[in-house]
């Protein structure tokens, strides 16, 4: 309990480093300590650094799965509220209108959009822009973006392209072409941006274990006492 | 033949629903066991029919029957496989048919499961599991019914919305339903406490669970289509405070104080009457986000004007089930024996703390999504209430309770919960 305090200090810290806004260092250090929080509640209940690491290793096996679950769920929180400060803050977009053989620079990453091209799918047509992708001059998995356009509803839709690094994406989409041959694009660099999923799923499984505890379970539940005697007759 | 026999499949839910929601009260009433243990065959034949119901209209969707009003209008025949089944519930009569589906998949597994609950607090759920899928079956039949049938069968479907046809989309609505509709199980344990005016804490140890799942799958329900948003809309943007979004967020916000609560409940034989509320404000909160996402009201509150056959009816099941659980809870609740009390610098205090915040959070999701509708059905002046309103009043609200956070499970008092080798 008493350490996490100083994990405060990592917003001050944050701060000072980057010298850039002041609210997101704040509410990273916010998360960090949520994260924290939880993990430091879950090793004080293993006895973590009180006992020896093998006997708290055997105490964390022991202890109900509700407690696991709560640790994920409340860390989980504390994840997705890094995803989001970071993917507000320091988010990187480019949007202009591009044609073929044009270089777009987005947060060190390197995009030449190489082409178009057409394809017709089961109940639309697509549009097809072909990305070659490098950072510092390593080439990097290609990117398509298109854009659908469904005949029987006259509407179309934009298919994004996701370049996954970590938890961080890369994000491409299109947008009308115009007549001289280029195509609008937007390009964002999303930093962390995944942690924002990876949250509630990480609180999701952390209700799923504290569901599968044994004393929690839907078919066996520990009554008030009066209704333990009854049961104990059958 | 398919559609008809959906439709009559419908209507038997129906009639089960409403031998549901009688037989097994006077059971309770009279003490008969016969009685009150039929609510347990009901729930089941009911998920039966329904599911029944539900798989018909999916082969209607996957054979592209375009004499159905429902498959011509959503459906296309080169439409893929995938999309031809996901967008049964891509329409507003199927996601309706999706929606008791699932009403009906709880009540059964309540009715399958609840081996060990006394017999008249099975009885009171499933009746009132019952009072809320009869109000949806009629819903359904009476406004939305997706078996009708076009006189002049045409040739080719209209397909279904582009932006519908994604994988993300296609999990979304049911998982995000699973949440939604696994609230009335809490919603039902709460109205069936209060109709027997008795309540401890074993009461929140069987409640615990069911919220539980509901919360698990609203949760990924409500990532899954922020995800969605994100790479199908092509912004870029991940949440954008639109009411249909805040529709999905204040069941969750909710329900997660409602977990927390319980937790005390159960530990501490305490919070009772507000677990009570909580169960029923959530509840009532996924009733709204069906509502508004349900009748039309949110593109435009005047075209709700204009077709308001089906508005006006969840309007109806919203007053009802809202105004009347509330009244029954204004009645029942003072007669209710308060539990246990605890110091204030506790696990518990801290959980209530998380309440207050959550709650509070809550409101004002609510308040920034019904003024604009309000507002334009007064004076017909349209605004838009965004981000920067949310920003400004939600993320204030979130920051002490996440500063809250790591003290609840640490604070002294909750070697109740927590094994702990020493302290406590």
């Amino acid at each position: 309990m008493a350490g996490i305090a100083a994990l405060l200090a990592i917003a001050v810290l944050l701060a000072w480093m980057r010298g850039g806004p002041v609210l997101a260092p704040l509410a990273i250090g916010l998360a960090v300590w949520v994260i924290a929080g939880a993990l430091t509640d879950f090793a004080e209940r293993a006895g973590l650094f009180r006992i020896p690491p093998s006997v708290s290793l055997r105490r964390a096996r022991g202890l109900p799965r509700a407690a696991w679950g709560t640790m994920f769920a409340h860390a989980g929180l504390g994840v997705a509220l890094i995803g989001i400060v970071c993917e507000t803050t320091w988010n990187s977009e480019y949007i202009a209108t591009m044609k073929p053989e044009q270089v777009a620079r987005v947060a060190g990453y390197e995009l030449k959009l190489q082409g178009l091209t057409q394809r017709q799918g089961p109940n639309y047509r697509e549009t097809l822009a072909q990305f070659a992708v490098s950072l510092d001059g390593q080439p990097l998995p290609a990117m398509t973006p298109s854009k659908r356009s469904f005949a029987t509803r006259g509407m179309s839709t934009t298919e994004a392209a996701l370049l996954t690094r970590g938890a961080s994406q890369l994000y491409v989409s299109l947008g009308d072409a115009s007549a001289d041959g280029g195509i609008a694009v937007r390009i964002y660099h999303k930093p962390l941006v995944l942690l924002i999923w990876w949250g509630p799923v990480l609180m999701a499984f952390g209700g799923m274990l504290s569901l599968s505890d044994r004393r929690l379970r839907v078919g066996a539940p520990k009554p008030a006492r009066a209704i333990r005697k009854l049961q104990a007759a059958e | 033949m398919i559609a008809e026999a959906g439709h009559y499949a419908l209507v038997l839910a129906l009639g089960l629903a409403l031998i549901q929601s009688v037989v097994p009260i006077v059971g309770a009433r009279r003490g008969d066991v016969a009685l009150m243990e039929m609510a347990r065959s009901t729930a089941l034949a009911q998920l039966l029919f329904v599911g029944a119901s539900f798989t018909l209209l999916t082969a209607l969707h996957v054979t592209s029957d375009f004499s159905v009003v429902n498959v011509f209008e959503n459906s296309h025949s080169a439409k893929p496989l995938i999309y031809k089944i996901t967008g049964v519930w891509g329409n507003h009569e199927g996601s309706m048919l999706l929606w008791v589906s699932i009403l009906a998949l709880f009540g059964a597994l309540v009715a399958a499961f609840g081996n060990n609950l006394p017999a008249s607090l099975r009885a009171h759920v499933l009746a009132v599991q019952a009072w809320v899928a009869g109000a949806f079956y009629l819903f359904i039949l009476l406004t939305s019914n997706p078996f009708a049938r076009i006189a002049q069968p045409p040739i080719e479907g209209r397909d279904l919305n582009p932006i519908l046809q994604d994988i993300g989309l296609a999990v979304h609505p049911p998982m995000l339903y699973l949440g939604y509709v696994g609230f009335s199980i809490s919603f039902s344990f709460a109205v069936a406490a209060l109709i027997e005016g008795r309540i401890d804490a074993a009461w929140a140890r069987w409640v615990r669970p069911w919220t539980l799942v509901a919360w698990i799958f609203l949760t990924l329900g409500i990532a899954m289509g922020s995800y969605w948003a994100y790479y199908e809309l092509g912004w870029g943007g991940w949440w954008f405070w639109d009411p249909v979004e805040n529709a999905s967020l204040m069941p969750w916000l909710a329900g997660t104080a409602l977990l927390h609560s319980a937790l005390v409940m159960e530990k501490r034989d305490a919070l009772k009457v507000w677990t009570i509320l909580l169960s029923i404000l959530t509840f009532s909160l996924s009733l709204l986000g069906t509502f508004l996402v349900r009748s039309g009201v949110l593109t435009s509150v005047h075209a709700f004007a204009t077709d308001p056959a089906r508005g006006v009816f969840i309007l109806l099941i919203l007053c009802v089930f809202i105004g009347g659980s509330l009244s029954l809870f204004a009645l029942r609740a003072p007669h209710l024996k308060q539990g246990g009390l605890f110091a204030p610098i506790s696990r518990e205090g801290a959980l209530v703390l998380n309440n207050l915040f959550l709650t509070t959070a809550c409101a004002t999701v609510f308040v920034g999504t019904l003024y604009p509708l309000g507002l334009e059905v007064l004076t017909s002046d349209k605004i838009s209430v965004g981000a920067p309103f949310f920003n400004l009043t939600f993320a204030p609200l979130f920051v002490p309770l996440l500063v809250a956070v790591p003290f609840g499970p640490c604070c002294p008092g909750s070697a109740a919960i927590c094994w702990r080798p020493r302290s406590g």
